[in-house]
């Protein structure tokens, strides 16, 4: 089916190609059309097509991280990106969440850990402050390169909740009900795999993740 | 012609003033229907609240300062075709009558963006739940001739708005206007975790309204409502207005 619809963009873009160049020869200009023009207008065609795409990278909110670095979705393109939603006061279902995000990540191979990213947001804007972040990691023992404890304005928090579908809200006492859901980003920054709840095993998502990164 | 000019701005300046105004709400506490909380009363911290829905013309306003989100260039990621269909084009709302009507048909991506760009934030659903609970009525005849009045609107509610913001007459105590009888509007949180186990069936209702007060069942109906929309949705009924933290500053437009 994708390829159907991708053969048929082809086609439309190369009547669409036809068409300029019949369209200049009716001007009668008398230059020979530039074969290379052509496949810049493929090129830019093809760009806006991305722009269009459901690709998180075009999310154009900054992260702040455990150690104060300004962080965007887009500088982990091309390469897969474990997303993960939580609150650092947590004291119930989110350890566990984060500890089983550890255990997806830690499971993949040497290689693959050099070069995956994890990003895990709070909900908690107003308690969870970069300092309070790195005091988590610390605690969780998860200070590491590769993993980003963030924070940033709340509607930014809420419209990333909202593209991965991760439902959250505040109760009276401070804490939060939310869903419990890792998200995995293919190297374009499409949601491609939802791992949901906090037990069962990993086996086929961590198969999953090494595909992508081959 | 000063004369003139003076009168021009004297009719005009109050209406655009009027929708500037940011209330502020004491702190109290509410009764949800959603029956997680059966008995137990919401507390709700003080805030502040737009005095009515954003408009067209302010929308349009955001929009020449965030081109990302007109509609020609608006990412599916935030919005469905269906986005501020309505509008002539990216930059047209209509015509001038449309100016101080609700903007509708914005996804709730970009009305939480929005509110963010203005110094603010979408209101949660229990700081909007709270504000409009918050109405005071002289008799119980009164109270309940309102509540099958909002039933009805609820179940008519038009997707061709064609009033002015600040219009309908309903205000709350506080004088937050046209929470009812307008417009939906959008929250921050209009799909909160319990809304998995929710569906628009009558046992549902049924078991929402375990508090029996004026707005129980409409409000049982904003909340189904609610929770069958998606973020990109955008459609003819649905509008909002911005929430403020107290220390946050609404932004002069």
């Amino acid at each position: 089916m994708k390829f159907l619809k991708a053969m048929s963009f082809l086609v439309l873009m190369l009547s669409v190609s036809a068409f300029t160049v019949s369209a200049q020869h009716h001007h009668g200009d008398g230059h020979d059309h530039d074969h290379s023009h052509d496949m810049e207008q493929m090129k830019e065609l093809d760009s806006e097509e991305i722009t269009h795409s459901e690709s998180l990278h075009q999310i154009p909110s900054t992260w702040i991280n455990q150690n104060s670095e300004e962080i965007q979705i887009k500088d982990f393109a091309g390469q897969p990106l474990i997303v993960v939603m939580f609150y650092g006061k947590c004291t119930e279902t989110c350890p566990m969440l984060i500890q089983r995000t550890w255990k997806l990540y830690s499971s993949l191979s040497e290689e693959t850990q050099k070069i995956i990213n994890v990003l895990a947001v709070s909900f908690d804007y107003k308690n969870d402050t970069h300092d309070a972040l790195k005091e988590y990691a610390e605690y969780e023992q998860l200070d590491l390169p590769e993993w980003h404890f963030v924070t940033a304005e709340q509607t930014d928090i809420r419209q990333l909740a909202a593209l991965l579908g991760v439902k959250y809200r505040e109760r009276s006492d401070g804490h939060f009900d939310h869903s419990n859901l890792i998200t995995v980003l293919d190297p374009f920054g499409n949601i491609s795999r939802r791992i949901e709840g906090i037990i069962g095993d990993l086996d086929d998502d961590i198969k999953f993740i090494e595909s992508l990164v081959q | 012609m000063i004369a003139i000019l003076g009168l021009v701005l004297t009719v005009l300046l109050p209406s655009v003033q009027a929708q500037d105004r940011v209330i502020t709400i004491p702190e109290g506490s509410f009764h949800s229907v959603l029956p997680e909380v059966v008995g137990e009363p919401h507390r709700v911290e003080e805030f502040r609240m737009d005095e009515t829905a954003v408009t067209n013309g302010e929308f349009l306003e955001f929009l020449k300062e965030n081109p990302e989100w007109q509609r020609s260039s608006i990412s599916l990621l935030f919005a469905g075709n269906d986005y501020l269909r309505h509008w002539k084009d990216d930059m047209n709302p209509g015509n001038e009558n449309e100016l101080n009507r609700p903007v509708t048909r914005v996804s709730w991506f970009a009305a939480n963006a929005y509110c963010g760009w203005n110094g603010g934030r979408l209101p949660s659903l229990n700081e909007w739940e709270y504000a409009a609970q918050a109405m005071d009525f002289d008799s119980n005849l009164e109270a309940n001739r309102f509540s099958s009045d909002l039933i009805g609107w609820y179940s008519a509610v038009d997707t061709k708005i064609r009033s002015d913001v600040g219009s309908t007459g309903i205000e709350n105590r506080y004088g937050v206007k046209d929470l009812f009888g307008l417009i939906m509007e959008w929250v921050e949180d209009f799909n909160p975790p319990i809304a998995d186990e929710l569906s628009l069936d009558c046992g549902t209702v049924g078991r929402m309204q375990g508090d029996a007060t004026v707005y129980s069942y409409a409000m049982s109906i904003r909340y189904i409502t609610r929770m069958s929309f998606k973020p990109t949705s955008s459609t003819g009924m649905l509008g909002f207005r911005c929430a403020y933290d107290l220390n946050a500053n609404k932004m002069e437009i």
